[in-house]
């Protein structure tokens, strides 16, 4: 029985007090509400969704087996120095290989890790869908190539250049201009070496610097033995005790050689009194 | 005590324990997550490393080639190489996929030489043609050897047959009619058509035709060159066989036509047979190659008389009028007057038997990579995966091949050697075989005969469990068949033939 003391007291809510259980009841049932409308939209999306998952599993993006038809003339006009243009194009017909992991994903609505949905396949149920199988795709594939070719001349500079985007661009060498491409890349090649600081005390080190530019390969020497190797790089040297040379010698792309050099000296020595 | 006390006392301490629980294990959360995110990072950043080292690596393997700018090695760029029998062979140079492929040094040096080898053009001067800007032809194979998600093979060849049939149809009709018999392997069917071709519309003749050498090679599953191999043109019937030397190389000239699938078999006593295919595009191609061709030789060899009814080996029976031969996984039921010629005459002499039982190490690709039919999609790819194949080869005592045919088969019982590797998905593609997967197809075998077949993996989403498959020999191409499965073990039973004539 209650104590009268107790009776005005008012009534302290526990924790999980009447309205605390009527919160939680309405946040289940609400979430209950929401989990089913959920699951019902899933099962509708799901009902609908028909799909074919693959993996390419082996992939050789090359047209192979086949071969390039003649050259052809397909357009030709005048260009701004009044020199006669020919658009020459030729096709290569040849096979593409690749090969695929098929997965039947019917009535699933993404493809698992791995798998790229590719295609839509007809709705309503199981089908004649073929999955859990590998399959090899060999398709016809075609490449046209295109070249400008400029009457008259026999230049590197101008004799084909890209069509890509339908503009005739004449700093852009093709690939196929090798004449041209050669001549300004020899222009580029270069070796540079630098040291320092170029005057330290006996048995101090100095750092050593070289880069280069269309060389296929790169040595430093020292004449105290120092010697390292690479188209570029930082390293420091042995101690110097006495006058140093260091030499950079490259071989360019095109087999040419190419050097430079740096000396290192000893500081003057200084006497104090 | 009073409620509030009680709430003091027992209520807050709990709830101040859970919350720092709660906190505690937040905190391990965020800390977890943290050291996650940073691994994540790590990984990330030596992962974006690699791939810059790898560019490195590709430009410095490339960049001696006086023909490439960084520039264009970076950008990409096209080259086309010529193989050993003039084939003309066009890659497109994508430093960001190669960079992913973790080339190896030797594979570097590879690719510096294929390039070097190889004529250069500029990533804009060439471009793929999409598949609308092929001739109808071309698009028409497209349609036939690409994924589809439908059964467009099965529909085109039904509206074909029907414009045939209805006398509706043009040179196009034929050529398209023949060019899928001639996948098919219906070879006999595919010149009549073509003949049709010629005479009502002047089409595909044998004038138009020109000379391509089909070129190639018969090895073991090692890749050892086979001699004495003999290598045939099974598509036509107008070529010679020939045997191959002690490189395994074989060369058949052969007048083909554009857009000719050829399909070439290579058997030797003591092996089983191997079949590769190809398609002939264009005109100018010098060769067609198909590549090499992997046989295995027999587990081991029986030999049968269905006149004396005797049979060799001590596993080996006649009961009744049946030959009873076992092997580890495979027990055939062969009727005494089941092995024919060709021709479908009867053979009544002693046969060899030869016997094979492959896995997925040791399954030939002669075998693996050869066009395969069901009834759901028609043409169902040219690549099979393996769970386990018995293969069984008939031989008369001079070498003459004798087979089985499906209108008076064999019964075969087969125990999967691959059931772990299906039940594990070792693979990776299908999903888990679980117990109630073999329970249903053990009932449901029961209900019906020979049921299980590629239909019913599709209808009932049963795919983690392989369609079983035979080998068609004379038109060298698979055809689905239904199987009974009889225990959960991955036993089943079908009806098996080397030769389709129903």
């Amino acid at each position: 029985m209650a104590t009268p003391a107790n009776k005005g007291t008012p009534k302290k809510h526990h924790p999980l007090s009447a309205l605390s259980r009527k919160q939680w009841i309405m946040v289940v049932l609400g979430a209950l509400i929401v989990l089913s409308a959920a699951v019902s939209v899933s099962r509708v999306t799901v009902a609908n969704a028909d799909y074919i998952c693959t993996r390419v599993i082996v992939e050789d993006g090359s047209c192979g087996n086949g071969s390039w038809s003649p050259w052809t003339i397909v357009d030709t006009y005048t260009d701004n120095q009044n020199r006669e243009v020919a658009v020459e194009r030729r096709l290569y017909n040849g096979t593409r290989v690749l090969r695929h992991v098929i997965q039947y994903a019917n009535r699933r609505t993404t493809c698992q890790d791995g798998y790229v949905r590719t295609n839509r396949g007809v709705s309503g149920g199981a089908s004649g869908f073929m999955s859990g199988n590998i399959r090899t795709e060999s398709a016809i594939c075609s490449l046209e190539e295109r070249r400008l070719v400029v009457s008259g001349d026999t230049s590197d500079d101008v004799v084909r250049t890209d069509l890509g985007d339908g503009a005739v661009t004449t700093e852009r060498r093709a690939l196929g201009n090798l004449g041209a491409a050669n001549t300004f890349r020899r222009s580029l090649i270069t070796a540079l070496l630098d040291v320092h600081p170029n005057l330290v005390m006996t048995n101090e080190t100095t750092k050593i610097t070289w880069t280069s530019i269309e060389t296929t390969s790169c040595t430093v020497t020292g004449s105290n033995g120092d010697t390292w190797k690479g188209l570029s790089g930082e390293e420091t040297s042995s101690p110097i005790t006495g006058e140093t040379t260091y030499t950079l010698e490259c071989t360019a792309f095109d087999g040419s050689k190419i050097s430079d050099t740096k000396k290192v000296n000893i500081a003057p020595g200084v006497i104090e009194i | 005590m009073d409620t509030r006390t009680l709430s003091q006392r027992i209520v807050f301490p709990i709830l101040m324990s859970a919350i720092l629980i709660a906190g505690g294990y937040t905190g391990y959360l965020y800390y977890r997550n943290f050291s996650l995110i940073r691994q994540q990072q790590t990984a990330e950043r030596e992962y974006n490393e690699r791939i810059a080292q790898n560019k490195l690596e590709l430009i410095e393997a490339l960049r001696s080639d006086g023909r490439l700018f960084v520039r264009d090695i970076e950008e990409g760029f096209w080259y086309t190489y010529i193989d050993e029998y003039g084939n003309a062979h066009v890659a497109y140079f994508d430093i960001n996929r190669l960079a992913h492929m973790n080339l190896s040094a030797e594979e570097l040096a590879q690719m510096r030489a294929q390039v070097a080898s190889s004529s250069l053009a500029s990533k804009t001067s060439v471009r793929s043609l999409t598949d609308e800007e092929l001739p109808d032809d071309q698009q028409f194979h497209n349609t036939i050897y690409t994924i589809r998600t439908d059964n467009s093979f099965i529909l085109a060849k039904d509206s074909l047959e029907k414009l045939l049939a209805d006398g509706v149809y043009d040179a196009d009709t034929l050529w398209k009619l023949a060019y899928i018999y001639e996948l098919e392997g219906r070879y006999a069917e595919r010149d009549t058509l073509a003949q049709k071709s010629c005479a009502e519309f002047n089409v595909r003749c044998i004038a138009e035709s020109f000379r391509v050498s089909v070129v190639g090679s018969v090895v073991d599953n090692s890749g050892s060159p086979i001699q004495g191999a003999t290598v045939s043109i099974i598509s036509r019937d107008n070529t010679t066989s020939i045997v191959t030397g002690v490189d395994g190389t074989f060369a058949i000239p052969i007048d083909a036509h554009e857009l000719e699938k050829v399909r070439v078999r290579a058997h030797k006593r003591n092996h089983s047979e191997g079949i590769a295919s190809a398609v002939i595009v264009s005109q100018g191609t010098p060769a067609l190659d198909v590549g090499p061709i992997s046989l295995s030789a027999a587990l081991g060899v029986v030999t049968i008389d269905p006149v004396a009814g005797t049979v060799t080996g001590a596993n080996n029976k006649l009961i009744g009028e049946k030959f009873i031969l076992a092997t580890e996984n495979s027990r055939y039921e062969i009727p005494r007057n089941a092995i024919v010629r060709r021709d479908g005459t009867q053979y009544m002499g002693p046969i060899d038997v030869y016997l094979y039982e492959f896995d997925q190490e040791t399954v030939p690709t002669g075998l693996t990579e050869v066009d395969t039919f069901d009834d759901v999609l028609g043409f169902a790819g040219s690549l099979m995966q393996t769970f386990g194949m018995p293969y069984i080869q008939f031989f008369a005592q001079d070498g003459e091949e004798l087979h089985v045919l499906k209108s008076n088969p064999m019964k075969l019982t087969y125990t999967i050697s691959e059931m772990e590797s299906l039940r594990n998905d070792e693979l990776g593609f299908y999903g888990k075989l679980t117990d109630d997967d073999m329970e249903k197809l053990v009932k449901d075998s029961r209900a019906g005969e020979y049921v299980v077949d590629r239909d019913y993996l599709i209808e009932n989403e049963m795919l983690r469990f392989p369609a079983f498959w035979a080998f068609d020999r004379i038109r060298g191409v698979w055809d689905n068949i239904g199987v009974n499965v009889l225990d959960v073990n991955g036993t089943l039973e079908t009806r098996f033939y080397t030769l389709r004539d129903v």
